[in-house]
C-alpha cells in the first residue's frame, strides 16, 4: 500500500477521479474536484449552483460575472508546509465599511482537509481553521490592548470589521452567496494572526501565517506577476527582528564591561591635591596659627570670642580656625579631606563645614581622631588611629575655604598640629560617554528600523501601542 | 475474529467486533442483522459515493499508543455537509469512533456511565462540565468545559463493513458536537432507540500513524 500522498513532484497534468453533474442554467458539464462539495461555480455562465438543496437537489443561488480571474488559477497545485493543495476555489471579499478587498483561495488536499490562501495588498497568508477555542487574556493591559491566547501565545487584537464575499470561483465545502457577511476579529503575533468570523450561528476561529510572496509564486507556478507587497502587513515578521535579541545581549554585555571599566577608572582616579597644612594647637586662649592663616584666624575670632569666656577655653583647648580659599576644577566631583594629628592616648573632635565662597554652599563635617594603646593583663592593646579622611561626593567647583573648630580629651590634651590635606578626585567622563555612544550607534540604529516598522504596522490599526492617545 | 456467510448470496461475511450486529456483505451489498452466529437478511445497501477519504476498512492507526483498525462506516449527510463516522475496534477490545469531516479528525469513546445531557438544555454555545463523569477510563477527558459548537439533523446515507448497531441508509439523528478549548470533544447522538455520549479528541491527520491507507486516484 501506498501510504504516502506522492508530494515529490507535483504533477502538472493529473485525472483525479470527479463528479460530473450539469449545471441547470446552461447545460454545461462541470467537474467537481471534491464530491462533497456543497457549491460549486459553473466555469461556463457563472451561475452559482447549490448542491444540496433541500436534501441532495441542484439548484440555483445566483450569478457571477466570470471576468475576474483570480491570479492562481483554479486546479494549481503547490506544496506547503509540505503538504500538496490543490487550488478548487476563489472569493473575493471586501469590508463595506472601508471599501477594503482582498482575495481568498481555498485549498484541498483529501488528507489534510482544507486550507485557505488569501492576498491583501500583495501579502499572503496561509490559514487554517482551528478547533481550538482562544481565551480571553487574564491579564488587560489597556483598553486599547485586547488580547487572546492560544496555545501559549498571546494575540493581539488588530482589528474589527465585516468580510461580505463579492465573488466566488471554484466549488466550496459549504454554501456560499455573494453577499454573504460575518463580523471579523483579527489579534496579531507576528507571523501569524488568529482570526475570528461571526455571524448568527457560527463563531470560527482560524490561525494564519505570513507566507512570503516569492514563495506562493514559486510553489503554485503562478505565470502572472504577482501583486507588488505595499506597507506591512498586520502580521508580516520584521525584517529588524532578525539577530535583534543577539545584537540587544552584545550591546548589553559592551556597556557593561564599560561601566566596570568606568567605576574602576572611578576608584582608581587620580586625586590632586589641591589644599595642604598643618594647624597648632596650644592649650591657652591664644591661637597660633601660620601665618598664611593668621588673618583668617583674627576673623573667626572676632566673630566666635571664646575667649571672652576664659573659663570655659582655660581648661581645655578650643580652637577654630579657616583654612585659605582653595579652587577646586574639573567638574562636580568628590572631594577627601585627610586630617591627622598626634594623638597618643587622647582623642580630637573636629567639626566644621567646607563651605563654597561663590554660592555660601556648606557641607558639614564631623570627625574624631583618637589613638589608645595599653596594655591589661599582660597583653598591650591599641585602638584607634592618629588620621582620619572623609569624602565629600559630589562637590561643584568653585572657590571654597574650610572652617572648622577643634576640642580635645581628655580636657587638657595637647595635641598639635593638626595635619589637612584636600584632594580632588578627577576623573574622566568625556571617554566613557564617547564610547557608549559609539557602542549604543548600531543598537540604537537597528532599535529604531524596528520602531518605524512596528509603528507601520499599526498605522491600519485602531489598536496600535504607538498611536498618538488623541482620545 | 469469525466468519459467517451472507444469506443472500453465499459469500464469506468476517467478524472482528463481538458488538457487530450489522454488516453489509462486500460481494452482494446485502445489509444483514446478526444474532448470535445467525445471520438474517435486512435489505440491500448502494453502491457508498465516492468521496475522497483516504480511508478504508482495515486502514490501521494509533491513538496515544493504542493500535485500533477500521471496521466499518457510516456515511452521513446534514444540511450543510457530509462526513464519515468509522467503526473503530482497539487492540485492547475497546470500540470506538473516528470522524472524519473536511480534513479534522477526532476519535472517541462511548461514555456509558455518564448522564446525558438533555436535548432541550443544548444550545449552540452553551458550557457544560463533563467533571462528573465516573467513567475511570475516560479520566483524561474529565477536566474543563465543552461548548456546543454546532446541532445537526443527520441522516445516514450509506455505510459499510462491521456495525454495532442496525445503519441502514436514511437512519435519523441528531448529533451535538462539544469542542473544549484544549482540543477535547464530546459528541452526543439523540436517536429514537437511545442516546449515547462519546468523548474523545481532536489529533492531526499526521498523528494517528496510519497504515493500510485508501490509494486516492489522482492523488
Amino acid at each position: 500500500m501506498n501510504n504516502d500522498i506522492n508530494t515529490s513532484n507535483p504533477p502538472t497534468r493529473f485525472s483525479p477521479k470527479v463528479k460530473a453533474l450539469t449545471c441547470p442554467s446552461c447545460g454545461a458539464g462541470i467537474d467537481l474536484k471534491v464530491p462533497d462539495s456543497i457549491t460549486v461555480v459553473c466555469g461556463s455562465c457563472g451561475s452559482i449552483i447549490d448542491l444540496k438543496a433541500n436534501g441532495f437537489n441542484i439548484a440555483l443561488a445566483g450569478k457571477i460575472n466570470l471576468s475576474i480571474k483570480p491570479i492562481i488559477p483554479l486546479g494549481s497545485r503547490g506544496k506547503l508546509k509540505g503538504i500538496l493543495w490543490e487550488v478548487i476555489g476563489f472569493m473575493k471579499r471586501r469590508d463595506p465599511q472601508y471599501s477594503v478587498y482582498w482575495d481568498e483561495y481555498l485549498l484541498f488536499n483529501p488528507r489534510y482537509g482544507y486550507k485557505w490562501l488569501t492576498e491583501y495588498k500583495g501579502h499572503w497568508n496561509f490559514i487554517s481553521t482551528i478547533k481550538l477555542k482562544p481565551k480571553a487574556s487574564n491579564i488587560v493591559l489597556s483598553q486599547h490592548r485586547i488580547s487572546v491566547d492560544l496555545l501559549n501565545h498571546k494575540y493581539f487584537l488588530y482589528g474589527r470589521g465585516l468580510a461580505e464575499v463579492t465573488h466566488v470561483l471554484g466549488e466550496f465545502y459549504w454554501r456560499v452567496k455573494v453577499g454573504d457577511e460575518v463580523q471579523t476579529e483579527d489579534y496579531i503575533d507576528p507571523p501569524y494572526m488568529l482570526s475570528r468570523e461571526t455571524d448568527q450561528s457560527e463563531n470560527i476561529w482560524s490561525l494564519g501565517e505570513y507566507i512570503e510572496s516569492e514563495k506562493i509564486g514559486e510553489r503554485f507556478q503562478v505565470s502572472e506577476l504577482l501583486p507588488a507587497e505595499l506597507g506591512v502587513s498586520p502580521n508580516q515578521p520584521s525584517p529588524h527582528n532578525d539577530g535583534f535579541t543577539s545584537l540587544l545581549a552584545v550591546w548589553a554585555i559592551f556597556v557593561g564591561i564599560l561601566i566596570f571599566f568606568q567605576f574602576m577608572h572611578l576608584s582608581s582616579a587620580q586625586s590632586k591635591e589641591v589644599y595642604s597644612n598643618s594647624f597648632s594647637l596650644l592649650p591657652q586662649e591664644k591661637y597660633n596659627v601660620k601665618a598664611s592663616d593668621w588673618s583668617a584666624t583674627l576673623f573667626n575670632r572676632k566673630t566666635f570670642p571664646s575667649i571672652a569666656i576664659p573659663s570655659k577655653t582655660s581648661d581645655k583647648t578650643n580652637n577654630e580656625f579657616s583654612t585659605n580659599s582653595f579652587e577646586l576644577k574639573g567638574g562636580k566631583s568628590t572631594v577627601e579631606i585627610h586630617l591627622s594629628a598626634p594623638v597618643d592616648n587622647n582623642g580630637l573632635y573636629i567639626s566644621g563645614e567646607l563651605i563654597n565662597e561663590e554660592k555660601g554652599l556648606a557641607y558639614p563635617i564631623d570627625q574624631t581622631i583618637e589613638y589608645y594603646h595599653g596594655v591589661s593583663g599582660g597583653e598591650s592593646w591599641s585602638e584607634g588611629s592618629n588620621q582620619s579622611s572623609l569624602l565629600l561626593s559630589s562637590i561643584p567647583d568653585g572657590k571654597y575655604r574650610l572652617d572648622f573648630e577643634t576640642s580635645t580629651y581628655p580636657e587638657g590634651s595637647v595635641i598639635s598640629p593638626i595635619n589637612v590635606s584636600i584632594k580632588r578626585a578627577t576623573p574622566l567622563w568625556s571617554n566613557f560617554l564617547w564610547s557608549l555612544i559609539l557602542i549604543s550607534l548600531p543598537f540604537l540604529w537597528r532599535y529604531s528600523l524596528r520602531y518605524s516598522f512596528e509603528v507601520q504596522r499599526w498605522e491600519e490599526s485602531d489598536f496600535s501601542p504607538y498611536a498618538s492617545s488623541e482620545e | 475474529m469469525f466468519k459467517l456467510l451472507c444469506p443472500a448470496c453465499g459469500g464469506e461475511v468476517v467478524f472482528k467486533s463481538k458488538a457487530s450486529i450489522f454488516v453489509v456483505c462486500t460481494y452482494c451489498k446485502s445489509s444483514l442483522l446478526r444474532q448470535d452466529l445467525n445471520l438474517e437478511l435486512y435489505g440491500k445497501m448502494a453502491e457508498l459515493q465516492e468521496d475522497l477519504t483516504p480511508f478504508q476498512i482495515g486502514t490501521k492507526g494509533y491513538w496515544s499508543k493504542n493500535p485500533f483498525e477500521l471496521l466499518g462506516r457510516l456515511r452521513m449527510s446534514w444540511d450543510d455537509g457530509y462526513w464519515n463516522e468509522w467503526y473503530v475496534l482497539f487492540g485492547d477490545g475497546q470500540e470506538g469512533w473516528l470522524a472524519e469531516a473536511q480534513g479534522f479528525y477526532s476519535i472517541c469513546l462511548e461514555d456509558k456511565d455518564s448522564p446525558i445531557l438533555d436535548r432541550d438544555d443544548i444550545k449552540v454555545g452553551a458550557r457544560f462540565d463533563f467533571k462528573d463523569s465516573n467513567n475511570s477510563l475516560l479520566d483524561f477527558l474529565n477536566k474543563g468545559e465543552y461548548e456546543v459548537c454546532d446541532i445537526k439533523e443527520v441522516i445516514c446515507i450509506g455505510s459499510e463493513g462491521e456495525l454495532p448497531f442496525t445503519a441502514p441508509k436514511g437512519r435519523k439523528s441528531t448529533s451535538i458536537d462539544l469542542n473544549s478549548n484544549d482540543g477535547k470533544f464530546a459528541c452526543i447522538e439523540y436517536h429514537e432507540d437511545g442516546n449515547r455520549l462519546f468523548v474523545g479528541e481532536y489529533i492531526e491527520f499526521d498523528d494517528f500513524g496510519f497504515t493500510n491507507l485508501r490509494d486516492i486516484e489522482g492523488w
